[in-house]
């Protein structure tokens, strides 16, 4: 089939999926919800009956349950390798007992402290709408939390009379207006049939080319509702949907390193994915970028100017800002606060804005994961300014209070299993100066040579990496670019090059920003940290930073595979 | 369909025949012509070329539904095919398998997934990619394995792969059929009879349903195709005594064939029998002293004795040499292997292992097949007469007393394979009408000096082990008046001080034979796997056993009710 007659094809499938109807679930309310009702009586017994049950009283009982629905497919060179459809309900039960000021939640501190971490606590409960089964479920999740809170209570006071006094003496737990909210929204109808085909077709595109050594088309449908009720009066549902198509191919190199490309597409209806055509570009040029990064040469340790592309700007700016303005940071003792006395001081460039606002759920038209309606404390997410022209203004808070911010301010969040902690949402950079990629691409000239530098340095793109934030490491921070250019001051074309990750301290990395472009760009990811893995955005500008520090990467060692692909057999070295 | 066992030898033109199977023609041919390139052409400068390579798809179909409380959790559908690569270096008498490195974590076979597309390039791929994996692996490791050898000292020479003839074999596909809307309602039915025994704090009622082939393809020319399925309902509840004590118990339905899935009527009996057990031993008195002196054991608790004692001493004979001292225990080997021509077993018993039956007293055996899964015929053992070890099972792995496979190598798919019991048939010369069993049991006591005796009627799985037990505690146990036979369930208990030589200590075996279906336990921690096997056994009587108090403490009740019975 031709290339015309296929996107041909792709076209019509986009306009036959446009017009599917939306399914319509059954008018529910909150009042005759299976689920919220089984949830609600069980919480008015539990509460009830437990809160004096010793003498330590309980003051606060959450449920939450995650009713998640996936549809997972995945294809290779044009076959498809696996293929899923899921439906799964947590439960998460979250006691709390003593008082506000102080809980079982409240730090450990000193020798052996990791070893009260609590462990898994959620429970996978029935997805029949059975209130007989789901209270059975949940009576017996309670009775272990419960439990579990009582001997965490004792320990927690005891550590806190044989330990040196805290710097924040918040209290544990703010006080919150309890919310009411209900939504539900169907799971998308999936033309199997129809995406089998699509998938096929696809993923052949990557057949071409002898380099690839793995490679994965995959398409995921999720939709996910939260059923919240807590002591205090809460009752929220919400649902939200996520639907990603992504791409990947690795290649390795005859030194022994491996190199991939990574490209997602991220909407919460099918329709808004792009077209056949215009995927298969975007494959096209990645597999170039990784035929030119199989080539590319390696960049010994080098530091100078650089730039980052919008979606390497706002992946950098979660990884090292954000996470360090997350409320509970603040207070835990084995944290490396590197923010929490900047307050209203100059932490970035005059110029730069940031906030986290869940509320967003587009930017530009382009769908973002990270936005929410409630956070799983039951609390309305708001957009928090964190960073006004250049000043540290506020953190990401949960329920757990800190010195100056006795509130929360929705951004509490968590996957199954995980205790809530403050959690970024949408994170959005902005930029008072702004100019052309052009323009900004000259000013990194211009600091190469007044720097008196060989070469500076693009980062187009970067796939997350580690951020150490705990006083028992480093408190530094590597991030890993997945596609760099070396850019030369005289003229010279771009170079790709490869083998190099970031390295630097948090306080001086952010005050090295010197120019940003007018190209906001959206990152859609699911970040990883101790409360789980949560789904995210960032959008930012490029960024023109003056001096950046780059050393080796690790790398396997393994060489590439001896024979080439199958399909490509006549390549085969003699 | 008939199950009848079809050797023959596939030529290449049978296999492209869409009459066959056209998913396995594509899927055969990917997998030939990868091999082919693969022992013709996969060398790495200086190094040593591949000398045997084998693999084997196991394409599966799954259902799982699991039920609790009369509702349905996690509903699952899918479908996968896996590639599994065995790939040796070096030669028969040295390669590089039987050898766990300081990476002993890893110590498993390469496996990856395949394409559910019968895509000739896609399969070769996938193919080519796992191979070039498992390649460099083999060279590391043979290398180690002789840096090991030489530090050692190790002089004795058990080859690692025996030579044996190529067969091919195919088993005509018998698909499993599934009607998924009765059995949802069916599990609903099954997990809802907990609804009336309040004592019962936590129930699960599970069906797993596995539709699997296996194809199966190796460099000295062996073709395989076999239906290999998998049906099981499994039931587990848990609930504490007064005193907090933890009780729990699973009940286990397997089968490998239409034929064989239990009428639904046996599992209601199944799910009753559970409750009423498990609500019976939450009112039942512990076991206050030890207890020393004969035991009876019955029914299912003679199977897990036979299997914990006896199949997992008689299986996995090959010893693995295991770079790190301190992780040794992890990578069992069979202790029985070195004992060949002693007394194992009471002179009373004979045992062979058969995997050609297809049933016993009526029942299905599932741990029946044709070939296994190295492509050797399966063949009849006769290990013990009347208590002598007389033979071992053995797969391509040769020991120091048998060079040659008898068709006992199987694995779960991510083990490596090892010789195990298939149906393993323990019959005894002379035996005792069962309930004559039961005076002879207590005269045995009244002899001992004691007020009674202890009869066990179920034993936990093999996996719920403590860590210094080589026999799980007894689940069902009954103390017996020797006065008057009368009986009162114990809870509560666990052995102590057993060993092999429980077996040579069965003093009398029961008439009637019982046949045990489950699932055979792996011998490495690090890649445990289960494979279905049959044990066909007496009831016995044991001269000697001592039984005392679990040490397990007691936990708190819970603090309200549960909500059903509120």
């Amino acid at each position: 089939m031709n290339r015309h007659a296929r996107s041909l094809i792709a076209a019509l499938l986009a306009a036959v999926l446009a017009h599917l109807p939306a399914r319509l679930l059954a008018a529910e309310t909150p009042d005759d919800d299976p689920v919220l009702s089984a949830m609600r009586k069980e919480l008015e017994r539990s509460f009830s009956a437990l809160q004096n049950a010793e003498k330590t009283p309980l003051y606060f009982l959450g449920y939450q349950i995650r009713d998640t629905r996936s549809y997972h497919l995945d294809a290779l060179l044009g076959a498809i390798r696996s293929e899923n459809d899921r439906r799964h309900r947590f439960l998460d039960v979250d006691v709390r007992v003593g008082s506000r000021k102080l809980d079982n939640t409240h730090q450990i501190k000193g020798a052996g402290s990791w070893l009260e971490r609590s462990g898994e606590r959620h429970t996978e409960v029935t997805v029949d709408d059975d209130g007989d089964a789901l209270r059975a479920d949940i009576w017996r999740r309670t009775d272990k939390a419960f439990k579990e809170a009582f001997r965490r209570y004792t320990k927690v006071v005891t550590n806190k009379a044989v330990t040196a006094e805290e710097e924040d003496k918040s209290w544990d737990f703010s006080e919150e207006k309890p919310a009411r909210f209900y939504e539900k929204i169907p799971h998308p109808e999936v033309d199997k049939n129809a995406w089998r085909e699509r998938l096929r077709r696809i993923s052949a595109t990557f057949k071409k080319y002898p380099f690839i050594i793995d490679t994965g088309v995959s398409l995921s449908v999720d939709t996910l509702h939260r059923y919240m009720v807590n002591s205090e009066g809460a009752e929220i549902v919400t649902g939200d949907r996520y639907i990603r198509l992504s791409y990947r191919i690795s290649a390795r190199t005859d030194d022994g390193m491996d190199l991939d490309r990574f490209r997602s597409y991220d909407a919460d209806r099918l329709e808004d994915l792009p077209g056949e055509a215009a995927i298969i570009a975007d494959m096209e040029r990645s597999a170039a970028e990784l035929q030119a990064l199989h080539k590319a040469p390696l960049v010994e340790p080098f530091n100078g100017p650089a730039i980052f592309r919008n979606r390497a700007t706002g992946v950098y700016f979660h990884e090292i800002l954000g996470h360090r303005l997350e409320g509970h940071r603040q207070k835990l003792e084995e944290e490396g606060q590197t923010f929490t006395k900047k307050l209203d001081k100059l932490i970035t460039a005059p110029f730069i804005t940031v906030y986290d606002d869940p509320k967003l759920d587009r930017f530009r038209g382009q769908f973002l994961r990270g936005a929410y309606r409630y956070d799983d404390e039951g609390v309305a997410s708001r957009r928090v300014d964190l960073i006004l022209r250049g000043k540290l203004k506020a953190f990401l808070m949960s329920r757990s209070p800190i010195e100056r911010f006795g509130n929360s301010n929705g951004h509490g969040r968590r996957s199954a299993g995980h205790e809530v902690v403050a959690r970024m949402g949408n994170l959005i950079v902005k930029s008072r100066q702004r100019v052309s990629s052009q323009r900004l691409r000259e000013m990194l000239i211009e600091e190469i040579r007044k720097q008196g530098k060989p070469y500076g340095l693009i980062f187009e793109d970067i796939a997350g990496g580690f951020t150490s934030t705990s006083r028992h490491g480093t408190q530094s921070f590597k991030v890993i670019p997945k596609l760099v250019y070396r850019v030369y001051p005289d003229g010279r074309p771009d170079e790709a090059v490869r083998g190099v990750d970031i390295v630097g301290t948090p306080l001086t990395a952010f005050t090295k920003i010197i120019g940003a472009g007018d190209d906001p760009g959206v990152f859609n990811g699911t970040c990883g940290a101790e409360s789980g893995w949560v789904p995210v955005s960032a959008v930012a500008p490029s960024i023109l930073v003056s001096e950046i520090e780059v050393e080796k990467k690790f790398k396997s060692s393994d060489k590439p595979p001896v024979l080439s692909p199958p399909h490509h057999e006549k390549e085969d070295r003699p | 369909m008939s199950r009848a066992f079809l050797p023959l030898l596939l030529s290449p033109l049978l296999l492209t025949a869409p009459a066959a199977d056209a998913a396995s023609g594509e899927l055969l041919r990917a997998l030939s012509d990868e091999m082919k390139r693969t022992v013709e052409r996969l060398e790495m400068k200086k190094l040593d070329k591949p000398y045997f390579v084998s693999y084997s798809v196991r394409d599966v179909r799954r259902i799982s539904i699991e039920s609790s409380f009369g509702a349905i959790k996690d509903p699952h559908e899918y479908r996968s095919r896996q590639l599994k690569v065995d790939l040796r270096v070096g030669g028969r008498t040295l390669d590089n398998a039987h050898y766990v490195g300081k990476d002993h974590w890893s110590y498993r076979p390469l496996t990856g997934p395949l394409a559910l597309d019968d895509d000739y390039d896609a399969l070769r791929y996938g193919t080519w990619s796992l191979t070039d994996k498992a390649y460099k692996q083999a060279l590391q490791r043979l290398a180690q394995k002789k840096a090991y050898k030489q530090d050692k000292l190790i002089t004795e020479e058990i080859p690692d792969l025996s030579e044996e003839q190529a067969q091919s074999f195919e088993e005509p596909a018998a698909d499993l059929a599934f009607d998924h809307a009765l059995w949802e309602s069916r599990m609903r039915k099954l997990s809802s009879i907990f609804k009336k025994y309040p004592a019962i704090q936590s129930s699960e009622v599970d069906l797993y349903w596995t539709q699997r082939y296996t194809y199966f393809v190796d460099s000295e020319g062996r073709r395989v195709i076999k239906p290999d399925h998998d049906f099981e309902i499994y039931m587990s509840a848990s609930t504490q005594a007064e005193d907090g004590m933890r009780l729990g118990d699973r009940r286990r339905f397997i089968s490998k064939t239409r034929a064989g899935i239990p009428l639904f009527s046996e599992l209601e009996t199944g799910a009753l029998r559970l409750a009423k057990d498990l609500t019976a031993l939450a009112k039942a008195p512990a076991l206050d002293k030890p207890y020393i002196g004969p035991v009876m054991i019955e029914g299912q608790a003679a199977g897990e004795f036979f299997d914990q004692l006896l199949a997992h001493n008689i299986s996995f004979p090959r010893e693995l040499w295991v770079e790190q001292d301190s992780v040794k225990e992890q990578f069992h080997s069979g202790s029985l292997a070195g004992r060949l021509g002693l007394r194992v077993l009471s002179p009373l018993l004979n045992v062979v292992d058969d995997p050609s039956l297809e049933d016993a007293e009526g029942k299905p055996l599932i741990g029946h097949y044709s070939v296994d899964d190295e492509g050797i015929p399966a063949q009849k053992v006769t290990l013990i007469e009347r208590g002598i070890l007389k033979d071992l099972l053995m797969s391509r792995s040769p020991t120091k007393e048998r060079e040659r496979s008898n068709g006992h190598g199987r694995a779960a798919f991510w083990e490596h394979t090892t010789a195990r019991i298939s149906n393993l048939v323990i019959d005894a010369d002379k035996t005792v009408p069962e309930d004559e069993l039961k005076q002879a049991f207590l005269r045995e006591a009244k002899e001992f000096g004691l007020d009674f005796g202890l009869i066990v009627r179920r034993i936990a799985e093999e996996d719920r082990q403590e860590k210094d037990e080589v026999l799980a505690a007894p689940v069902m146990l009954y103390k017996v008046d020797v006065s008057n036979g009368r009986e009162e369930l114990v809870r509560g208990a666990r052995f102590t001080g057993v060993s092999m030589r429980a077996l040579r200590d069965v003093l009398a075996a029961g008439d009637r034979r019982h046949v045990y279906n489950y699932y055979q336990l792996g011998p490495y921690k690090s890649s445990r796997g289960q494979v279905q096997a049959s044990i066909v056994h007496p009831s016995v009587l044991l001269g000697e056993m001592e039984l005392k108090k679990t040490d397990k403490k007691p936990d708190k009740l819970p603090y309200l009710k549960h909500p059903h019975f509120d």
